[in-house]
């Protein structure tokens, strides 16, 4: 069972790592057809996590301390790599400082913050 | 109590009498045959005002279908498609009958029932409607999920998204389609697509085995694509195959790949696919 909760929160961990990468990139996209792929992309991984949130304890409030930490830790430290990857290759007009907020704004849409 | 001779031959004159009311009279009357026309709520059959007797108002009538529509159909690389998609194939053109275009196309053409859902690219400037999909799953009982596309859109799209063109190499369409394009490469688009697999490399323990060969896929596509290839879903396959070995893709499929040696190959391609987006955007 927690093995089985465990992998949950790595899926679940994974679809926001996805879900904030493509927002940010979609802030930086200047072209209306990329910003529809990346707005499409986003909006798939926030209905995956969703459904993988609805099936992780407690579903009905806020994770633990230590489950929430643990995926701030790894959502911020993956979808920093992305974008820091783009920029080193020439990319421009992404806004590091979107990551955070996007996060906490998704945690709490999906319950997983207060 | 018991009925003397009389009787039964009465009830039985009746019961005759009934049976041929019912069952003769109304069975030899004339049938009427209409075309079933399309209304906004419902779709309805027209009675002419002058009918035989049978038809009258507030009467109750059996509509049984006597000849389908002939609906014509284009193929494009696709064989054979399974008596049961025809239906599926024709309930969706019919529906759509007033677009310019409407494309089938994905898992859906593949040959036997593994399919998950229908993809239909409608060729028309025109808004996607929920209602569509709602239509589909209450009358077929599955998803259908819609694409609505210009043709220069969808040129724009074969040209520069090597998912889309890999789709849209087998498909079935009302009409007949000739789309002329060169690969074009949009490197931010190409990096989205490729951003994809990576999940792979993240997440190898949790994902099934579809979903490992789809971002498997996913990538080999990509690569090709760079080097100007037109893609369909057997040139992929095999080059997956090509890479990293003949078996590879029922071993996929069945989540039975060794992951150390298989990730160590995947990463090493998935950094050269990487960086020659990259170098593309950078000779730009």
């Amino acid at each position: 069972m927690s093995q089985n909760r465990n992998k949950l929160i790595q899926l679940l961990t994974g679809n926001l790592v996805n879900l904030v990468v493509h927002q940010v990139l979609e802030e930086s996209a200047q072209e209306e057809m990329l910003r529809k792929h990346y707005d499409k992309e986003s909006s798939v991984s926030f209905e995956v996590a969703k459904k993988y949130r609805e099936k992780i304890n407690p579903a009905q409030r806020e994770f633990p301390e230590r489950d929430l930490s643990k995926i701030r830790e790894e959502v911020l430290k993956r979808s920093s790599n992305e974008p820091n990857l783009r920029i080193s290759k020439g990319y421009e007009g992404i806004d590091l400082n979107l990551i955070n907020p996007i996060l906490e704004r998704v945690l709490k849409e999906l319950v997983i913050e207060e | 109590m018991a009925l003397n001779g009389i009787e039964v031959i009465k009830t039985n004159s009746i019961i005759t009498k009934t049976f041929i009311k019912h069952y003769i009279i109304l069975r030899n009357m004339v049938t009427l045959i209409s075309k079933i026309s399309k209304g906004s709520r419902m779709d309805q059959v027209y009675l002419p005002k002058i009918r035989p007797p049978g038809f009258g108002v507030g009467n109750f009538v059996e509509v049984i279908p006597t000849q389908r529509k002939k609906i014509n159909f284009y193929t494009h690389n696709l064989n054979y498609l399974e008596p049961i998609k025809t239906l599926i194939k024709d309930e969706i053109f019919d529906y759509f009958d007033h677009l310019d275009n409407v494309i089938i196309t994905g898992s859906f053409l593949e040959k036997g029932f593994n399919f998950q859902d229908v993809d239909v690219v409608l060729i028309e400037d025109i808004k996607l409607e929920k209602s569509w999909e709602k239509h589909f799953q209450e009358k077929l009982g599955m998803d259908v999920h819609f694409t609505c596309l210009d043709r220069k859109s969808l040129v724009k799209g074969l040209k520069t998204d090597p998912l889309f063109q890999m789709m849209m190499s087998k498909y079935v369409s009302k009409k007949r389609e000739l789309f002329k394009y060169q690969n074009e490469f949009n490197y931010k688009l190409l990096d989205l697509h490729l951003l994809k697999s990576k999940t792979l490399l993240t997440s190898f323990d949790v994902l099934n085995g579809k979903e490992k060969y789809h971002l498997v896929r996913n990538l080999v596509a990509i690569k090709l694509f760079l080097r100007n290839k037109k893609l369909n879903k057997k040139l992929v396959d095999e080059h997956i195959k090509t890479i990293f070995g003949s078996r590879i893709i029922e071993k996929l499929k069945e989540n039975l790949v060794e992951k150390k040696k298989f990730l160590n190959k995947f990463k090493k391609i998935y950094d050269q696919t990487f960086d020659q987006i990259m170098n593309k955007n950078e000779s730009k």
